[in-house]
């Protein structure tokens, strides 16, 4: 599989959910 | 034939007997009508988020999207960053907003929050509503029961013939199939209720993500380490692989559109929303959004992965029907007993799902029909036994439908998600966020999204759509193949959700806004 194409499937989902863990760590639940 | 002998066999036994037992167990807490619909909000974070994922994804996204990206390539891809946003969308702007506000008025059903917040649209809203939804998942169940018959005949052919020798009966094998997945989803669902299908979507969702992650895997090793594939996989034309799918221009962007609209489902599914309802605090929305995320993006991921691996493998033209990919792949590289375990996870997927949509629908009888609309003044031990018994008649129904009218059934299900998207995304969407949604907008929304979604599958609209805004010779060219003009339209799921969205605006706008204070 080109090296490009494996890049592009596997990476940007990954990236994203590595924000998404970030955030959930960096910021606290807000109380109402 | 000896389960000892065929791993496959007694990783499936073993799977059933665990469901059937958490049927059992969880039916001692089922004492009120709560109970039964929504598990008595107790359930945590956990629990909640793999059931509302499993629920979500039927075998469709185990067995159908590895197929659509074996046969389309990777313009499938739209369908699967779709998906995945509109699952994230709905935890993160539905979810916590709707947990909240159904605490109100202790809401139990979909119905119940409508009419609770738009008292003027009068009980038609409560009718109406509930008859879309028992409608739209009728036929669903049917088609998973149905569903459910077929991976059983297609795993365990000789299993089903003994069976029907044992029997000495005239019915075809699938129909034995068929009356195997009804009778177990119908006998844990009228036992524990909510309970039992979350505690049991539970189990059905771990098969299902480990399925999805660990089968790409592997085939991905299988694929770089065996010299004979590695010949194939370097013989692979990657240049016919985009995202595009060899479309420009127009076509493009209606492929786009069309695969990023099966996103916008998610909000209007209620037995999705019934999930956050039941969670045990708006607090533990938080920790269910981050799981049900972690779960949805390698699920997707690693479906579309088995149709891509599948095409480097055995090609586009090597099957019949690419929806075989997924079993065959998993036979040929999985050890025996993993391999059971993989496809009972394609098994999984359609109980996890019927059995929702099959609480759902007797749950808006009972509780919305015949307790809240005709009135009927019964201690919450009689609903139960109510709701029981509604729940056995619709899975019943159901299995009827699924062995009596297929064509019926396929006919339904391509447009149920669609329809319960456009009747009931838009109107809750903004009834928890816009301050001027009156009822009139909600009904509005509600008959014209399901209506546009009904008429945009209709071959007499096709024609007219095809007349007013295609090229002749790009409608001529698919005509030839044998191909449906849909496919060049935008497809319905977009326009039932934006028609939806327009007329509760616009309605409520007209009528004067909000109705009814509520604080």
């Amino acid at each position: 599989m080109p090296f490009w194409t494996l890049f592009w499937l596997i990476v940007p989902p990954v990236v994203l959910l590595a924000i998404g863990l970030i955030h959930f760590f960096a910021t606290k639940e807000d109380v109402e | 034939m000896n389960p000892m002998e065929n791993p496959i066999l007694f990783g499936f036994i073993v799977y059933l007997f665990l469901i059937l037992f958490v049927g059992i167990l969880t039916s001692r807490y089922v004492r009120s009508q709560s109970d039964f619909i929504l598990g008595g909000r107790k359930l945590g974070p956990w629990v909640i988020a793999f059931s509302e994922r499993a629920s979500g994804e039927s075998a469709w996204l185990l067995i159908g999207l590895p197929g659509l990206a074996l046969a389309t390539g990777f313009v499938e891809i739209w369908a699967v960053i779709g998906c995945t946003s509109g699952i994230v969308f709905s935890w993160l702007v539905i979810a916590k907003k709707l947990r909240t506000e159904c605490n109100r008025f202790d809401d139990l059903t979909l119905p119940d929050f409508l009419m609770n917040r738009f008292p003027e649209a009068t009980p038609v809203l409560r009718l109406l509503a509930s008859l879309l939804i028992a409608f739209f998942f009728s036929f669903y169940v049917a088609a998973q029961i149905n569903g459910a018959g077929k991976v059983l005949v297609a795993t365990f052919p000789e299993v089903l013939e003994d069976i029907q020798s044992f029997l000495s009966v005239e019915w075809s094998t699938p129909v034995i199939g068929m009356i195997i997945g009804a009778i177990i989803i119908i006998f844990y669902t009228i036992m524990g209720g909510f309970l039992a299908v979350a505690w049991t979507d539970l189990v059905q969702g771990i098969i299902m993500l480990f399925t999805l992650v660990v089968l790409p895997i592997a085939a991905f090793v299988e694929l770089h380490t065996n010299p004979e594939l590695t010949e194939r996989l370097n013989a692979v034309d990657w240049s016919s692989f985009s995202v595009t799918g060899g479309k420009t221009g127009a076509a493009l962007w209606i492929a786009v559109i069309s695969g990023l609209s099966w996103g916008l489902g998610y909000m209007g599914q209620p037995h999705l929303l019934a999930r956050f309802k039941a969670i045990r605090s708006a607090k533990d929305i938080r920790v269910g959004s981050l799981i049900a995320t972690f779960w949805a993006v390698p699920a997707f991921w690693g479906a579309f992965l088995i149709g891509i691996i599948g095409f480097c493998i055995y090609g586009q033209g090597h099957f019949d029907d690419p929806e075989k990919i997924m079993p065959v792949l998993t036979m040929e590289i999985m050890p025996m007993w993993l391999a059971g375990i993989m496809i009972s996870g394609a098994v999984a997927a359609m109980m996890s799902t019927a059995d929702s949509q099959l609480l759902i629908s007797s749950s808006t009888l009972s509780e919305d029909i015949i307790h809240k609309f005709m009135g009927l003044k019964v201690s919450q031990k009689s609903l139960v036994v109510i709701s029981r018994a509604i729940t056995l008649a619709i899975g019943i129904l159901g299995f009827i439908l699924a062995i009596t009218s297929k064509e019926l059934v396929f006919h339904m299900v391509s447009y149920a998600w669609s329809g319960l998207s456009a009747s009931f995304g838009p109107p809750l969407l903004l009834a928890l966020w816009w301050k001027r949604t009156n009822g009139y907008g909600i009904l509005a929304g509600m008959v014209c999204g399901a209506t546009t979604v009904i008429v945009w599958s209709a071959e007499w609209f096709k024609e007219i759509y095809a007349h007013i805004f295609l090229c002749p010779d790009a409608v001529a060219n698919v005509t030839e193949a044998g191909g449906d003009i849909g496919s060049l339209m935008i497809s319905h799921r977009f326009s039932g959700f934006a028609v939806s969205l327009v007329l509760v605006i616009v309605v409520s706008l007209v009528t004067g806004g909000r109705k009814t204070q509520l604080d």
